[in-house]
C-alpha cells in the first residue's frame, strides 16, 4: 500500500488483498476478490480497491470500487 | 489543489527516486569499476522512474474514471466503472505517449493535444518519454542497439535526471488538463 504519506487522517482501508467481496453490479450482487489497494483515488478521497471477479468460471472481469459499496462476501 | 495521485507521485514516489540518487551517491572507488557500478544504478533509475510514473498516469486515470462515473446512474456506475478500466494499456504496459493517449482518449480526452494547447514544451517532453521508454526496453531485455537509443549504449545520470524532469512537468500538465475536462464533464472542480 503504497498511498501511506497521502492517506494521513483518513480511516485505515477496511480490505487487504486477498479478502473476498460482494458489490452490486446493474441488479445483480457479484462476489469477487479484492486484488489491489488502489489508493484514496475515489470521489472526495475515499478507499478504492481493485476486485476481479470471475464470470463463467473462466473469464474474469476487473473493477475498481470506492470502499463504502463493498461488503464482505 | 492537485488531484491525489499528483500528491502521491510528488511525495511517496519522489522519494523512492531519491533512493536511487542517493545510492549513485553513494557508490564509491574510482575508474572502470566505479563507473560499470554507476551505469548499473543509472538503469535501475530508469526503469524505477518508468514505473512511478506508469503508478501516476494509471492513478489519475483512476481518479478521473470515478469522476465521470458520478453523471451516471447509480445501477450503471459499477458496470461503467469496468468498462473503463478492463484492458487498460496502463496496467501492463510502459507509461509511453501511445498508452497513455489510448487510456486518456478513451475517457474523452485527447491529453497529447491539450497538454500542447497548455505548454508547447510538453512537445519535447513527450519526446523524452519516448526516450525513456526506449531505455527502459533495452535494460529490461539487456538489448542495447544504438540505433534505438540515440547513437549510444552508455546511459548517464544526467539522462535519467532530464527524463524525471519531463515526467514531472507532464504529470503537472496531466493533472491540469485532466482537471479542467472533467470540470467540463461534471460541472464541479475534481480537485
Amino acid at each position: 500500500m503504497g498511498y501511506a504519506s497521502t492517506t494521513h487522517g483518513l480511516p485505515r482501508p477496511r480490505f487487504q488483498p486477498g479478502r473476498q467481496v460482494q458489490f452490486r453490479l446493474a441488479n445483480q450482487v457479484v462476489r469477487g476478490t479484492v486484488t489491489e489497494y488502489r489508493g484514496p483515488l475515489a470521489v472526495g478521497g475515499r478507499h478504492l480497491y481493485r476486485v476481479e471477479v470471475p464470470f463463467s468460471g473462466k473469464y474474469v472481469q476487473v473493477y475498481e470500487i470506492p470502499e463504502d459499496e463493498l461488503k464482505p462476501a | 489543489m492537485p488531484s491525489n495521485s499528483l500528491l502521491h507521485w510528488r511525495q511517496s514516489q519522489r522519494s523512492k527516486l531519491n533512493e536511487i540518487m542517493d545510492a549513485h551517491r553513494a557508490v564509491g572507488g574510482t575508474g572502470r569499476g566505479r563507473r560499470y557500478a554507476t551505469e548499473q544504478v543509472n538503469h535501475a533509475y530508469a526503469v524505477l522512474l518508468s514505473s512511478q510514473f506508469q503508478g501516476f498516469c494509471r492513478d489519475l486515470h483512476s481518479e478521473c474514471v470515478q469522476h465521470i462515473v458520478q453523471r451516471v446512474p447509480a445501477p450503471l456506475q459499477n458496470v461503467v466503472r469496468g468498462e473503463f478500466v478492463r484492458d487498460r494499456k496502463l496496467d501492463r504496459g510502459n507509461p509511453n505517449p501511445g498508452n497513455i493517449g489510448a487510456d486518456f482518449g478513451r475517457l474523452g480526452l485527447p491529453i497529447w493535444d491539450k497538454v500542447r494547447a497548455l505548454d508547447r514544451r510538453n512537445d519535447e517532453r513527450k519526446q523524452r518519454l519516448e526516450e525513456l521508454k526506449d531505455w527502459r526496453n533495452a535494460i529490461a531485455h539487456q538489448d542495447f542497439d544504438p540505433a534505438k537509443l540515440g547513437g549510444r549504449t552508455t546511459l548517464r545520470l544526467n539522462d535519467v535526471n532530464r527524463w524525471r524532469r519531463a515526467c514531472d512537468q507532464l504529470a503537472r500538465a496531466f493533472d491540469q488538463v485532466a482537471r479542467g475536462h472533467l470540470n467540463g464533464l461534471v460541472g464541479s472542480r475534481p480537485w
